[in-house]
């Protein structure tokens, strides 16, 4: 190979670089691509573990909600080791529902990350020859619809139980507050609480007289929200919950080659 | 040749042997008859398999390889600061250097005061620890090394002194004014007390301390009640009056012990090891 060549041939693989990590398979435009690889040693942990972060891009990241289930069902290195993980290795780390967090590409596709383990290559090794597995991510509709709770008085009342709610598959923990003030109310979402857009608190005739706003301690699991309304709580009030019209749970598969270990 | 240049030639010739080393080492004694451990060996190597710039993310700490040490010995003991080792020499069978800062010699080899971390004395303990535990921080080996065949070093530790116990009794009397006793002075440390009411109590329960001076010195304090001990702790900063709550009034029976170590010293803890495996 000439010079000439040999520097076309870098030039190539230069331009190919930001591509060549970026898996094939796509589910629903959502491009899985390998960002970064970790690993960690410990001269009293036998194999360590290898840390590998994706970022799922493509616009359809941004119904994206949450992942759960990352999963690596083939991943062997260049001196032919097994790095699929043990279970005890991936169970608390892989098998949680996490929030999608999300990261701005440099080209402005949205994107989020995603956070799997596997074992760690041998010191041998200089390259992990193929990596092979899935992620499961839930995602929301566009589209909304309302469901109302009237007559919030007893609503609070009776233990936070609706009919409505229980179909959208949503428990609540409804109270004023301690000191016996009812101008205040504390609700806590459990079930499927992540379909909850919004709350509202309204009046008879469907004016807001209150947005409810959700607290720092967000999680998958349960939503906190608070309102301070302008007269004490009665029943002439409802609540109105705007959630997502639909949800689904989609596998985002991923098959890289030739990555190169660090 | 004079006898002059025979002599640096002599000298140049062991300096390149490796027989003398040129090295800007702490200025502090050597502790003597310390034993230094390897008590694991971690590491990070990571990289971005994206271009520059493509996804803005911080991705926690660097890479490199850390070495945990345990030390003890009698002349460390009572020891309250470790600070940051130099490494001399660090070599991977690759023959490759891992020394990630060589030490110059215009820069002190070992830690200034504001790098020295405190070692955190247990509040249950009147024993001086003779025991220490520092880190060693290097430059990530190549993939196919498997062992640091060389390793040499020191750090530097704010140790030794003898623990002294001083008694105060009457403290009423003594409320709003500095301590008077030749240990407290010895040891560079001045402590005033005084006692506030809670909230809500019409007794003094809670003696204020305000330290000033070496700090470091006062390593535990105690309130007794007879034989009965009421409260116990330990501080290493006070320039605000810092409450201690006894929980019960302060009278004349209260008794203030303070646990105190004088002539403490800074010295070096020297290391070398062979053959430190990879993990």
């Amino acid at each position: 190979m000439n010079r000439k060549d040999f520097l076309l041939f870098a030039l190539a693989g230069l331009l190919a670089l930001p591509t060549c990590y970026a898996s094939k398979n796509t589910a629903d435009q959502l491009e899985p691509s390998l960002a970064h690889i970790a690993e960690y040693r410990e001269s009293d942990h036998e194999r360590g573990r290898t840390q590998i972060v994706l970022t799922v891009s493509g616009q359809a990241t941004k119904r994206v909600i949450a992942f759960a289930n990352f999963r690596v069902d083939q991943a062997i290195d260049d001196v032919a080791e097994n790095l699929v993980p043990s279970d005890d290795l991936t169970l608390y780390t892989n098998s949680r529902i996490k929030e999608a967090y999300r990261v701005k590409r440099a080209d402005g596709v949205p994107s989020f990350v995603v956070r799997g383990q596997m074992r760690t290559a041998s010191r041998q090794a200089t390259r992990i020859t193929r990596l092979v597995g899935q992620v499961q991510v839930m995602t929301l509709s566009d589209e909304s619809r309302s469901v109302i709770v009237p007559k919030l008085a007893s609503f609070i009342a009776n233990g936070g139980k609706d009919a409505n709610l229980a179909k959208e598959k949503l428990k609540l923990q409804i109270s004023t507050d301690n000191d016996g003030n009812k101008k205040h109310i504390y609700a806590f979402i459990g079930g499927n609480p992540t379909i909850v857009r919004k709350i509202q608190v309204i009046d008879d005739d469907g004016k807001v007289l209150e947005d409810g706003s959700f607290g720092p301690g967000f999680s998958l699991n349960t939503k906190d929200c608070y309102f301070a309304l302008p007269r004490d709580v009665d029943d002439k009030m409802s609540l109105k919950f705007e959630v997502a019209a639909s949800q689904k749970v989609i596998s985002v598969p991923f098959d890289f080659k030739d990555i190169p270990l660090p | 040749m004079n006898r002059r240049s025979v002599v640096e030639l002599v000298i140049l010739a062991m300096l390149l042997c490796g027989l003398v080393r040129a090295e800007p080492g702490d200025t502090a004694p050597r502790a003597k008859g310390v034993k230094v451990s390897v008590e694991a060996v971690s590491e990070k190597r990571d990289a971005d398999l994206f271009p520059p710039g493509q996804v803005d993310l911080k991705w926690g700490m660097d890479g490199g390889l850390l070495i945990q040490l345990k030390f003890q010995g009698d002349s460390v003991k009572n020891v309250s600061q470790i600070g940051p080792a130099v490494v001399y020499e660090a070599t991977d069978d690759l023959n490759e250097s891992l020394v990630e800062k060589p030490p110059t010699a215009t820069q002190p080899a070992s830690g200034t005061e504001s790098e020295m971390k405190t070692v955190e004395e247990g509040v249950d303990t009147d024993e001086a620890a003779t025991l220490g535990e520092a880190a060693v921080g290097l430059r990530s080996p190549a993939r196919r090394a498997t062992k640091i065949v060389r390793l040499r070093g020191e750090f530097p530790v704010m140790a030794g002194g003898d623990r002294k116990t001083v008694e105060f009794t009457d403290l009423p009397s003594r409320f709003g004014k500095f301590l008077d006793d030749p240990t407290l002075t010895q040891a560079g440390v001045k402590v005033w007390i005084d006692a506030k009411k809670e909230d809500g109590t019409n007794d003094r329960t809670d003696l204020l301390f305000k330290l000033s001076g070496n700090l470091r010195a006062i390593r535990q304090v105690k309130v007794f009640d007879g034989n009965t001990e009421l409260s116990t702790g330990a501080w290493y900063s006070t320039q605000e009056p810092q409450p201690m709550p006894i929980g019960r009034a302060i009278t004349k029976q209260t008794v203030l012990r303070l646990f105190v170590v004088v002539n403490e010293k800074r010295m070096t803890v020297p290391f070398e090891f062979s053959n430190i495996p990879l993990p």
